[in-house]
């Protein structure tokens, strides 16, 4: 899995996890909002219902008082009370009120008849009907309110079980999901902590490898995906890296060769003076038997090529007398190749020119004309059965070595072709792949001085052997 | 006809001797000296009127260029060639002379030279 899709992934659960603890608690709260205001109303009814009731015990104490101890002033208390029962019903609803409201005032209106025939000093109607009816319905009416007053007193133990059902059922259900983003979290944790910290521990470690010099340290992480990614870039640097270091020190070197090579080819000249002056000295006497002179036309062969390799030594380690000019690079091509005809014409090679309309360069003439017959013999020599040569100029293109601009002369052809070892060394002094005594070693050798005294760069390719070689020079554009 | 060849190094002394006997010159007018200095007292003191300097460029002591210099100040007639194992001399070096060569120098090279600058035996 790629870390771009964990880290999504984590903050999706944890996004998610988020909601639904809101959705609970918002929806639970609410429901408890519901039960609070609807207890708080069951609370209210109790009360009143509490209030009437003590209405009615103190209406029966007054009936009581007037019956048993004849206390008649009590009929003014009963009739006060009865009000304010009255009043007291107005503010409260119940099932069945109607007919509580009717036994109330049948109560009434036969404690109130009761009260006349006692008046009137009738006691024996009066005890009757204290007796038959206003007692029994004062009971009933006693009887009906605590039936309500439990039944209400049931309906509060319920919700408050409800509520607090409720409450346990949420609390377990919030621990649950806790516990569960807990989980989550530690998964995630592990997760990230295997997918980027690890690996990135393993890198530092390698990094340091490579900074104590171990060049040839690669990275390699069993997994698909930006860090397996960042790991094969690193490699790949790494690879381009060792490549340049290699690069480096073979220019290096062939800087340091070629300086002492210059010295040493200066002295050498002295002698070679002596050498082939004095074999031409004797070549040139008339009497000269066949067999000495055959020999002595070897030794001046042979001194005529310690004469080329010295020249190259020379040509590469001194800087000669550059005079730059701007001019056309085309036509400098133009005059290399003309210069090359009878070599062209003996190898049956195809040149195909590719010339960008204009192309403009500060250079020296004689120098870059002697680099392009250098490559361009080269690349006749490469190709003793004929092929193409195909020379392209470009106007401005950027390379990845040098900063800036350049124009482009590349030389590319269908010969022998270069293998990876032999396009390292290509421009090493000494470094030939030609028969003993064709080549010098130097030819590339001097094009590569030339090229660096013009602050361009030259570049050597090849897909393999026998499969063509490409020789790009890069000269910086006006 | 006077000439004086001015090197360092034996070996090319002895051939540019031999090859300049081989074309006519005579011994006698053959002057030879090891350095610029050696060379310049030579000139100098002998007070010997010279048609041809043969002088190497890299010698100890005193250079071919600041001894064409003096030559050419006293005796100014005689034609030089320059010769020089570095091949890249700079221009205004060699152009001090008549004619430049490099080493190592051959038969035809040298003659071509003195066809050039005309200086032949018994001239």
């Amino acid at each position: 899995m790629t870390i771009k899709r964990r880290i999504f992934l984590s903050f999706l659960s944890l996004g998610i996890s988020a909601a639904l603890i809101g959705m609970l608690s918002i929806y639970t709260l609410r429901i408890q909002r519901d039960r609070f205001i609807a207890s708080r109303n069951d609370l209210l009814f109790l009360s009143r219902l509490v209030q009437i009731r003590d209405f009615l015990e103190k209406a029966g104490k007054s009936v009581e008082y007037y019956y048993y101890l004849e206390d008649f002033g009590s009929k003014t208390q009963f009739v006060d009370t009865y009000k304010d029962l009255q009043d007291h019903m107005g503010n409260i609803d119940f099932e069945k009120k109607d007919i509580f409201m009717q036994e109330t005032e049948n109560f009434r209106s036969a404690a109130e008849a009761a009260f006349q025939f006692s008046e009137k000093k009738e006691s024996r109607k009066a005890e009757q009907l204290f007796r038959e009816r206003v007692f029994p319905e004062l009971q009933e009416l006693k009887k009906t309110i605590s039936e309500l007053l439990n039944k209400q007193n049931q309906k509060i133990e319920l919700t408050w079980q409800k509520t607090l059902k409720m409450q346990t059922r949420y609390s377990i259900l919030l621990m649950l999901f806790v516990a569960g983003i807990l989980g989550v979290v530690l998964i995630l944790s592990i997760s990230v902590y295997s997918s980027i910290i690890e690996p990135l521990h393993y890198f530092l470690a390698g990094i340091k490898k490579i900074v104590e010099g171990n060049i040839n340290h690669r990275f390699q992480l069993k997994r698909k995906d930006e860090l397996s990614n960042l790991a094969e870039a690193f490699n790949s640097m790494l690879d381009e890296i060792k490549k340049l270091q290699l690069q480096v020190t073979q220019m290096s070197k062939m800087s340091a060769v070629g300086q002492l090579a210059g010295g040493v080819a200066h002295e050498i000249n002295n002698p070679l003076t002596g050498i082939l002056g004095q074999t031409q000295l004797l070549l040139s006497k008339p009497d000269l038997d066949p067999s000495m002179k055959e020999k002595l036309e070897k030794v001046e062969r042979a001194a005529f090529r310690c004469q080329r390799i010295v020249r190259g030594l020379l040509d590469f380690s001194r800087q000669r007398e550059y005079e730059f000019a701007e001019m056309d690079v085309n036509e400098v091509v133009e005059e290399s190749l003309l210069l090359c005809a009878s070599e062209m014409k003996a190898s049956g090679v195809k040149v195909i020119k590719k010339f960008a309309p204009v192309v403009k360069a500060t250079m020296s003439r004689p120098h870059m004309e002697q680099v392009f017959i250098n490559i361009i013999v080269n690349s006749f020599q490469a190709m003793p059965h004929g092929g193409v040569l195909i020379i392209e100029t470009r106007a401005s293109v950027e390379i990845e070595e040098k900063e800036g601009q350049f124009l482009e002369v590349s030389f590319r052809d269908t010969g022998l072709g270069m293998t990876k070892e032999e396009l390292i060394r290509i421009f090493e002094p000494f470094y030939t792949t030609k028969e003993v005594g064709k080549g010098t070693g130097l030819g590339l050798t001097v094009v590569y001085g030339i090229i660096e005294a013009h602050k361009g760069h030259i570049k050597a390719d090849s897909p393999g052997k026998n499969k063509g070689s490409t020789i790009k020079i890069f000269l910086p554009a006006q | 006809m006077k000439i004086l060849i001015v090197d360092d190094d034996q070996d090319v002394v002895d051939y540019l001797k031999d090859l300049l006997l081989e074309i006519g010159f005579s011994g006698e007018s053959i002057l030879i000296a090891t350095n610029g200095f050696q060379a310049w007292r030579l000139v100098n003191h002998v007070e010997i009127k010279l048609d041809l300097v043969v002088v190497d460029y890299y010698m100890p002591i005193m250079d071919g260029g600041n001894f064409i210099k003096k030559v050419k100040e006293v005796n100014s007639g005689a034609r030089v060639i320059l010769i020089s194992g570095d091949s890249g001399l700079k221009k205004e070096e060699s152009s001090l002379a008549d004619r430049f060569l490099a080493k190592p120098i051959t038969i035809q090279d040298f003659k071509a030279a003195l066809e050039e600058i005309k200086i032949l035996p018994g001239g």
